[in-house]
């Protein structure tokens, strides 16, 4: 265990050096790209518009070598793609009841798959039947209301306490939730991902060969997976972001509350995991109110401050001085790094993802079979289904 | 009785008498006479990397077989444990609340978490052995 931390930490400075010396390259390629599809952003001016402009380039040449490097994404279309939601303003306790649901479909679908296993069923992967669906992994990505929340660990009498007074200072919600990690914050600005993820080959239909060879995506990779991922979104905006010895994503600097702190956090990450599915999952801060954060010790680490893509980037000015007034820049900025956190999401999965808002978009049916295709399309049909039920 | 070149963490069967049964969840238990010590395996030791909490049950709580006992926590990452057996929770085991690294350090041994009075003994012998749990880890793993 400690050699593979030693492995990543290896990784991830080799990963601050690529990316510091690639800074000056990434924000040159932004502003030149801003500089053209500013005029398109100006004449419509749509926050639409702008966020189309607003895509970062893909960091080819300084990719950084990750763990999950030999992850192949060519082969993505011979596995289950994986359905996502964006949503923009979701209540913290309506997160929780859709999860729970998400969750409780995928564990059953992970029984099933067992059943036909020992029943002599070969195919895991397509039953017949209505109820046997393909097994498609779902990602929720959101928006929280302003809310403090307290993971697994720091449950009981001194967490409500807590809690009260943290309603009374800032008038934040707070919620105890069965997820790893302490506290933490979450609201307007933060992009927050749950992917509810199967993590065995078990009824696990998709996985690749390497992760098939691994049995199961062990936690701790599932863990270091997502760290990856975010680290490859700071990237893209050139942020030389990394994993340390504590979990969770880390810029290096002075903290803009004390001089001691000398990193501070960008992406923060809480896992829930019930019979191998995943839930809860990382938060990123995008154009997160930082000053929420002040009034607590996130994670439990006193001497670490957080930081946001916003307070880390001079691009996040230009994208502010793109949009007409009288919008919220900062929630709709959010919408600008979904699709930049998709990209990175499909990387270290070698996944498709696949907009459930948006599943008529071709790309990702290529290499399918027909019969594929309409299992999946019929998956996605029950999953938007539960969503809607859940959430209205 | 810990022999020097072959210490427990690697050679757990050197130093346990009594005969494990698994689930395929990776949760342990070990039956002497109608009480049941349960832990996690070593396999799942390694997956979830290194604890840092421990979650116990209530000494007095009724657990049916698969529900939800107790959870462990590694790097940022809460995982449910589940009832091998059904019964009774007679004892929970508080030092491994002080000493979440056992898990780790001394999964079958140490890093038992809690104790249950079975109340359907059969139950056990439905359980994988040590071989056909080793076949299940070697199945996964390929």
């Amino acid at each position: 265990m400690l050699t593979y931390r030693r492995k990543l930490l290896a990784a991830s400075s080799l990963h601050s050096r690529y990316s510091r010396a690639c800074v000056s390259e990434v924000v040159a390629r932004w502003t030149r790209a801003l500089k053209t599809s500013a005029a398109v952003a100006a004449a419509s001016q749509s926050s639409e518009a702008v966020n189309q402009a607003f895509q970062p380039a893909c960091a080819t040449s300084a990719s950084p070598p990750s763990p999950w490097d030999r992850l192949n994404l060519d082969d993505a279309a011979t596995r289950a793609p994986i359905a996502y939601k964006y949503i923009p303003h979701l209540p913290y306790h309506t997160g929780l009841k859709l999860q729970e649901a998400l969750v409780q479909r995928r564990v059953a679908m992970m029984d099933e798959a067992e059943k036909s296993a020992t029943s002599g069923q070969k195919d895991l992967n397509i039953g017949q039947g209505p109820s046997s669906r393909l097994p498609i992994d779902v990602i929720l990505l959101l928006q929280h209301d302003p809310v403090y929340t307290g993971g697994r660990r720091i449950r009981g009498a001194s967490s409500a306490s807590e809690g009260l007074r943290l309603r009374e200072l800032t008038g934040a919600d707070y919620h105890e939730t069965l997820r790893g990690g302490q506290l933490t914050y979450h609201g307007p600005g933060q992009l927050v991902g749950y992917p509810i993820l199967a993590l065995t080959t078990k009824g696990g239909y998709g996985y690749s060969e390497e992760m098939r060879k691994m049995g199961r995506l062990p936690v701790r990779c599932y863990v270091s997976l997502l760290e990856h991922m975010m680290i490859n979104v700071a990237a893209r905006y050139g942020i030389p972001a990394s994993v340390t010895q504590n979990t969770g994503v880390w810029v290096p600097g002075k903290s803009r509350v004390t001089e001691l702190k000398d990193e501070n956090k960008i992406g923060a990450i809480g896992i829930h995991l019930t019979h191998n599915v995943t839930s809860h999952g990382f938060a990123l801060n995008c154009t997160t109110d930082l000053s929420y954060f002040d009034q607590i010790i996130a994670c439990g680490l006193p001497d670490k401050g957080a930081t946001s893509i916003a307070v880390e980037t001079p691009i996040w000015k230009d994208y502010q001085s793109l949009l007409p007034n009288g919008t919220t820049p900062g929630e709709v900025f959010v919408e600008a790094v979904v699709p930049v956190v998709v990209d990175e999401m499909e990387k270290v999965l070698a996944r498709k993802l696949v907009n459930l808002d948006a599943s008529d978009d071709s790309a990702w049916k290529t290499g399918r079979s027909a019969a594929d295709l309409e299992s999946i399309e019929e998956s996605f049909e029950d999953i938007r289904d539960l969503i809607q039920r859940t959430l209205y | 009785m810990t022999n020097l070149l072959c210490p427990p963490s690697t050679y757990p069967h050197h130093s346990v008498p009594l005969a494990r049964r698994y689930t395929k969840e990776h949760e342990w238990v070990s039956v002497d006479g109608a009480v049941g010590t349960v832990g996690i395996s070593d396999y799942a030791q390694q997956a979830l990397g290194d604890v840092v909490f421990v979650e116990l049950p209530e000494v007095g709580k009724e657990v049916e077989k698969g529900s939800q006992v107790a959870a462990v926590e590694s790097v940022k990452a809460a995982s449910d444990i589940y009832a091998p057996v059904t019964g009774k929770v007679v004892e929970a085991n508080e030092e491994l609340a002080k000493n979440p690294t056992w898990i780790n350090e001394s999964p079958y041994e140490k890093g038992w978490i809690c104790k249950i009075q079975l109340s359907n003994p059969a139950e056990f012998e439905t359980l994988l052995n040590e071989e056909s749990y080793k076949v299940h880890v070697e199945e996964s793993a390929h």
